[in-house]
């Protein structure tokens, strides 16, 4: 079956669904919500309130709580009494569309990756394929198309960013079980997964801009999605960020990136007259532009991906979207915002390598491999489950850079991405369960875990296998590559070894740091199996955790085999370049796996870190006071909990540097430009006034002046061509 | 040839060419003849007479565009090439949304003619359509003076209204004036080239025909007809310096009847001016352009700040469109295929907008024709949402913002005059349209921003306003009141409320004094068709912002005849 043909199906379906949800089953919803309130009245929270509902999340809780009893309180639980469960039947109805439309989106993503693997088609395989071509206007050279295109690339997207929204979206099915805004929740889960898909889909900037803003957008919407939350309670030292202002930090900090990348399209455009990728792509195109430009212009597109993907120093936004409920955050994290960067640069990438200076791929690179060290280091000691991830994602993402930057095409850093989508969002789709089963993210309030939820330990430690390069699992083939390849590239460029460093010191750190995670979550001391599997005795908590419904583990189980497994895909990279001999395959990679010293060093680089890991957290025979005991370890440690106080210089810049400026020039804005503007409004409405005059009302007086004015005409006229000498 | 006596026998294919002329005149013939058996109290049929009459020239205008041959027809008379059909559509949409104004208007109105006032819309609207198909100057007349003697009559056709009367009889007076000035011109230019027919101009000037005049020049006769063509034109564009007639007679004029012929007029005549300047007169480009360039400043820089001081918005939008013909002519004086497909753009987004903007002022005009003030204005937003945010659309995008119409046609002009290196006309084009912002948004910053004041218009401000004469109403001077040239009869249920003094930390007060204003001096609701029209401006106005794809295409296509 012609899959390719049909791929427009894929932004359909989830955009279908939404509009569904939202003009057919949420009015309906509301409407029994306001029922169910007039009948039940003055009911409040009663014994027909859920457990599962007041048990959400650490902003949950509060949240649903708080909205409970202020502002939704009698339709809240007047839901629970009048359909027997806690959320409406209509909204139930409007999330098992959304779950539907994915899964048909998910099948027809796979089916044109198939069609993309198995076809012989040459043109297909060459140049992909339009499916949706739309002349918006054009205007003499000047040519503004809507198009979406298909191509190896665009193919393997999709199949991540549906496949992992479909398990989200059944996922919160049950994670979402009661919150007052289930609805809405599942529409902007689908808006995300639609501008995601048109991000990945476009085959010129005009369209990936769309999708590009479009996801900044879902994603303040999803991130602020209980803008209603209670402030974190006192006592708590998460340093839990408020939503609505973790969708502001979100929304503003990457459109300072996309400052950048808005003048880096312009300068494409206007050096090259086109938006399109594949012409942007070519040879013919780029020889005639001048290098530095493209250079410059190469760098400011990047910009843009620093601030989506969350890269030193834009990072600051993602550990704070944490706000967001989990399985948003699992979206970001492995599918859709965070990946659009890389995407792009993967995207660009013949830009970047072939035609723009060395220096544009150099700041790529370095950029990412200091963010992945930089990242990794402060999630050491982070004690909220979710920053943990958080901040491995941005350590992880900086990797896909240095994968992009070293390789000698975009297919290092895309593989990084694929199997990343996957781990990933099996650790916070855990994650979530956790906080679902227990009601808080405190990982010193948990330990011994894997004793009452098994299903979401194992996978959980999959996952955690795989994000640490463990041998044999996903991550591991994709992140050794990268750090070889990042040794080949230090080989070749004069025995500069630094991006080798970073992402081998890195790699150490991302063991250490995930397993100290799972330990202190699921296993520990006095843990079964010496630590790595938990136990009554080893939980540290008072609230009773109690296993996930089957939606919740469901996405779980699912996720763990290509979180072990997508790593065996070993002729990715031949795939993603369409055939021309990349210099690293996946197949000749496992073959000389453990022929080849780096790789070895890399296996037990990665031991180590968990080695390490199990000594202070899984048995604590090494307390981690060793560390912190003196006063350098203090220093690093307190330097580390801030997190460089990069968020307080930020709070500092904002406040004295960009609040200062913005005073002065509200004194210049008053006394000057005002000034100004009034002085010529003033001139203006004189001169209007004047010319109201004219305006006389005189029938005669009209008359006389078109007589005047053809005679001025015809003078001017004769003067002009000097006939009058004739 | 002058000796040999004329036959043209016309044929079949003739008369299929000027189909949509062809069905608006049946339907304006079937209108009057109706009018005759339709009791009063049930003219509303003959609206629905009118706008099925509408349909089906659009749908003629469709085949055409699908099927057309883009021939001349009746003997080089007329043609329906696609510069024609496009300015058919343009016109016919705009008759369109003023046929659905029109029952509202007429009902609380004193139009007692309704049978003439449809008749006479149609055959306006034949008038222009047969002005923009012209490829004959003589046409080209005839075309004029049809839409010029039906729109005297339905400009004054309030009989009980002075300024309806005024404006009718103004327009007459001074149209007909410009109206003789271009016949004059054309004559002229029959002198000096033998031919009526615009591609026998063309033709004249062609390089090669005339060496002996092209090397000695043409002399004064072809340099008069020129001035005098386009002063012609200029007035019916209202282009400044002839720009006079146009706030008095917008203002007056029945507002159905204005929002029409604030649009039709000016794509009728810029079509008409093209066909002659651009097209047949093209090889004289060096002499013209110099005075459209003039007159385009002059009237984007004019136009905008005479609008600046308007406290009327039916007046300020009279004054927008004088700004909105300088903005055209910046297409005219540019003077490339390029700038004219970008004029053809300009005129459909600006007619889709101004029937709008003239709508809204329709819906709050109240029976005795005042209420159109900013004052009337304020607080809009709060008291009827609706229609504060049709109004507030439609003024955004002729203030240009992004992504409307406006400032889809403004980009495309001001593009096309960059290209063309004109840079100078785009610069004035852009910082006038600076200009516009101002008086478009302070309309919108009144109805979002402010409280409502005195709703009734009061007996002191009409006194103030009712003479004719430069009754830019915001100071009520007794000056101008004096000399006013009359005074309107002062309604008996008029409110003669005193002018509040103007603060604006007394609004709370002043609601309370205007809701004890006389309800029938309230703008009554919308009437169904007028709410239709309303939705079809606002959604075109929108949609050719974000799709303007098929008008360009169209405008492109239209454009192309400058290219033969």
């Amino acid at each position: 079956m012609d899959f390719v043909s049909y791929a427009w199906v894929i932004p359909a379906l989830p955009l279908a669904a939404m509009i569904l949800i939202f003009f057919g089953t949420r009015p309906l919803e509301m409407l029994a919500r306001r029922r169910a309130s007039g009948e039940t009245a003055g009911a409040g929270h009663s014994a027909g309130h859920d457990h599962d509902a007041s048990a959400t999340d650490a902003h949950a809780s509060p949240a649903v709580s708080a909205q409970g009893e202020d502002t939704h309180g009698a339709s809240h639980s007047g839901g629970h009494s009048e359909n027997g469960g806690a959320t409406p039947f209509w909204a139930m109805a409007g999330s098992v569309i959304g779950v539907v439309a994915m899964v048909l989106a998910f099948f027809v993503a796979v089916g044109v990756l198939v069609e993309f693997l198995t076809t012989k088609d040459n043109n297909l395989i060459q140049h992909g394929q339009y499916i949706f071509l739309f002349d918006w206007f054009r205007f003499g050279n000047l040519d503004y198309t809507i198009a979406f295109r298909v191509d190896q690339l665009t193919a393997v997207m999709l199949v991540v960013v549906t496949g992992v929204s479909m398990l989200v979206h059944l996922y919160s099915i049950g994670y979402m079980e009661g919150d007052p805004g289930y609805s809405r929740f599942f529409i902007e889960l689908a808006l995300f997964t639609v501008a995601m898909l048109i991000l990945v889909l476009g085959a010129n900037f005009l369209v990936l801009f769309i999708g590009w803003e479009l996801v900044g957008l879902s994603s303040y919407l999803l991130v602020g999605f209980w803008f209603d939350a209670a402030p974190e309670p006192p006592g708590s030292d998460l340093d839990l960020p408020y939503p609505p202002a973790a969708a502001l930090k979100a929304f503003l900090t990457t459109r300072l990136g996309d400052f950048g990348f808005m003048i880096g399209i312009l300068i494409l455009f206007f050096s090259t007259g086109t938006f399109d990728f594949g012409a942007l792509n070519s040879a013919a195109t780029y020889t005639h532009v001048n290098q530095v430009a493209l250079t410059a212009a190469m760098i400011l597109v990047f910009c843009g991906a620093v601030g989506k993907s969350a890269q030193f120093p834009l990072h600051v936004w993602l550990p704070d979207a944490m706000a967001g409920p989990t399985p948003v955050s699992a979206l970001i994290h492995a599918a859709t915002m965070v990946a659009a960067g890389v995407y792009l640069v993967a995207r660009l990438f013949p830009l970047y390598h072939f035609a723009a200076g060395p220096q544009s791929l150099e700041v790529v690179g370095y950029v990412g491999g200091f963010t992945a060290l930089f990242a990794a280091t402060i999630a050491l000691v982070q004690n909220d489950i979710k920053k943990v991830l958080a901040y491995s994602t941005i350590s992880q993402l900086g990797y896909m850079f240095v994968g992009l930057a070293v390789g000698p095409n975009n297919a290092l850093g895309i593989f990084h991405l694929f199997t990343h989508a996957f781990f990933k969002a099996l650790l916070f789709l855990g994650s979530g369960a956790v906080i679902h089963a227990l009601g808080t993210q405190d990982m010193r309030k948990m330990g011994g875990l894997a004793r009452y939820i098994p299903i979401t330990a194992a996978t959980f430690l999959v996952a955690t296998l795989s994000i640490s390069g463990f041998p044999f699992f996903a991550g591991f083939f994709s992140k050794d590559p990268i750090i070889g390849q990042a040794f080949d590239y230090g080989t070749t460029h004069g025995g500069n070894y630094t991006l080798y460093g970073l992402t081998i010191v890195t790699a150490f750190l991302t063991a250490f740091y995930m397993f100290r995670a799972y330990f202190l979550t699921f296993g520990g001391r006095y843990g079964q199996i010496a630590g790595f599997w938990g136990a009554e005795r080893a939980y540290r908590g008072e609230a009773h955790p109690h296993p996930p419904s089957w939606v919740m583990w469901l996405p779980l189980v699912i996720l763990a085999f290509p979180a072990a497994l997508a790593g065996y895909w070993s002729s990715f990279a031949n795939f993603l370049t369409k055939g021309a001999t990349p210099a690293v395959n996946i197949s000749d990679y496992i073959n000389s796996a453990f022929s080849d010293k780096l790789t070895l060093i890399g296996i037990v680089v990665a031991l180590a870190g968990i080695a390490l890991a199990w000594l202070m957290y899984g048995v604590q025979a090494l307390p981690a006071k060793v560390f912190t005991g003196n006063p350098i370890g203090k220093g690093i440690h307190a330097l580390l909990m801030h997190k460089y106080y990069m968020d307080d210089l930020y709070r500092l810049i904002i406040k004295y540097v960009v609040l200062g400026l913005a005073h002065l020039t509200v004194l210049f804005d008053r006394y000057i430009i005002d000034g100004i503007v009034n002085g010529s409004g003033m001139a203006v409405r004189g001169l209007g006034a004047a010319t109201r005059r004219t305006e006389s009302g005189n029938t005669q007086g009209y008359g006389a002046a078109i007589f005047g004015g053809a005679l001025i005409i015809l003078l001017l006229l004769f003067f002009a061509v000097g006939v009058l000498k004739l | 040839m002058l000796n040999t006596p004329f036959t043209y026998m016309p044929t079949g294919a003739d008369w299929l060419r000027i189909l949509p002329e062809l069905i608006v005149f049946g339907a304006a013939l079937l209108v009057l003849l109706a009018d005759l058996f339709i009791p009063n109290g049930r003219k509303g049929w003959l609206a629905m007479v009118c706008l099925l009459g509408v349909i089906a020239a659009l749908i003629g205008v469709g085949y055409l565009l699908s099927n057309g041959d883009s021939q001349t027809a009746f003997y080089g008379m007329i043609s329906d090439d696609t510069l024609a059909l496009f300015s058919d559509l343009l016109i016919l949409f705009a008759v369109g949304i003023g046929l659905l104004y029109s029952p509202g208007y007429i009902e609380r109105h004193a139009v007692t003619r309704i049978g003439e006032y449809y008749g006479l819309m149609l055959l306006a609207a034949l008038g222009m359509m047969l002005m923009a198909s012209a490829t004959n100057l003589m046409l080209i007349f005839v075309g004029l003076e049809a839409l010029s003697l039906s729109l005297y009559i339905l400009c004054a056709i309030e009989l009980t209204r002075f300024r309806s009367q005024e404006a009718g009889m103004k327009y007459f007076i001074l149209s007909s004036f410009a109206s003789a000035i271009l016949l004059y011109g054309m004559a002229m230019l029959y002198g000096s080239t033998g031919t009526t027919s615009l591609s026998g101009v063309q033709a004249f000037f062609a390089p090669g025909r005339h060496p002996f005049l092209a090397t000695s020049g043409y002399g004064p006769l072809l340099l008069a007809a020129m001035g005098l063509l386009g002063v012609g034109f200029c007035f019916k564009v209202s282009a400044i310096p002839f720009q006079a007639w146009t706030p008095d007679v917008y203002v007056g004029a029945p507002t159905s009847v204005t929002a029409f012929m604030s649009v039709g007029t000016k794509v009728a005549a810029f079509v008409a001016l093209s066909r002659v300047f651009l097209l047949a007169l093209g090889a004289q480009s060096d002499k013209w352009e110099p005075v459209f360039w003039i007159v385009a400043i002059l009237t984007m820089l004019g136009g905008n700040l005479m609008a600046v001081v308007q406290r009327d918005v039916k007046r300020l939008l009279a004054y927008s469109s004088i700004a909105n013909a300088g903005y055209m002519l910046v297409a005219i004086a540019t003077n490339t295929q390029h700038a004219f497909s970008g004029l053809l753009i300009f005129l459909a987004t600006y007619t889709v907008m101004n029937v709008g903007a003239f709508g809204i002022v329709l819906a709050l005009e109240r029976n005795d024709g005042q209420g159109t003030t900013l004052d009337d204005f304020a607080g809009l937003a709060k008291r009827r949402p609706g229609v504060a945010a049709a109004m507030a659309i439609i003024l955004f995008a002729l203030a240009g913002v992004p992504p409307s119409a406006g400032f889809v046609g403004k980009y495309y002009v001001f593009q096309a005059a960059i290209v063309g290196n004109h840079i100078d006309l785009a610069v004035i084009g852009i910082l006038t349209s600076v200009l516009g912002m101002y008086y478009y948004l302070r309309v919108i910053w009144a109805m979002y921003f402010t409280e409502p004041r005195n709703v009734s218009g009061g007996a002191g401000a009409i006194a103030a306003t009712t003479g004719m004469a430069g009754e830019d109403e915001g100071e009520p001077e007794p000056a101008d009141a004096a000399s006013g040239a009359s005074v309107a009869p002062v309604r008996a249920g008029t409110a003669t409320l005193a002018r509040p003094v103007t603060s604006r930390r007394s609004a709370n007060s002043r609601t309370v004094v205007a809701t004890q204003a006389p309800a029938e001096s309230a703008a009554p609701p919308l009437t169904l068709g007028t709410t239709v029209a309303l939705t079809l401006a606002v959604v075109l106005t929108v949609a050719l912002g974000l799709i303007p794809g098929p008008i360009v295409m169209l405008a492109e296509q239209a454009a192309r005849l400058l290219g033969q």
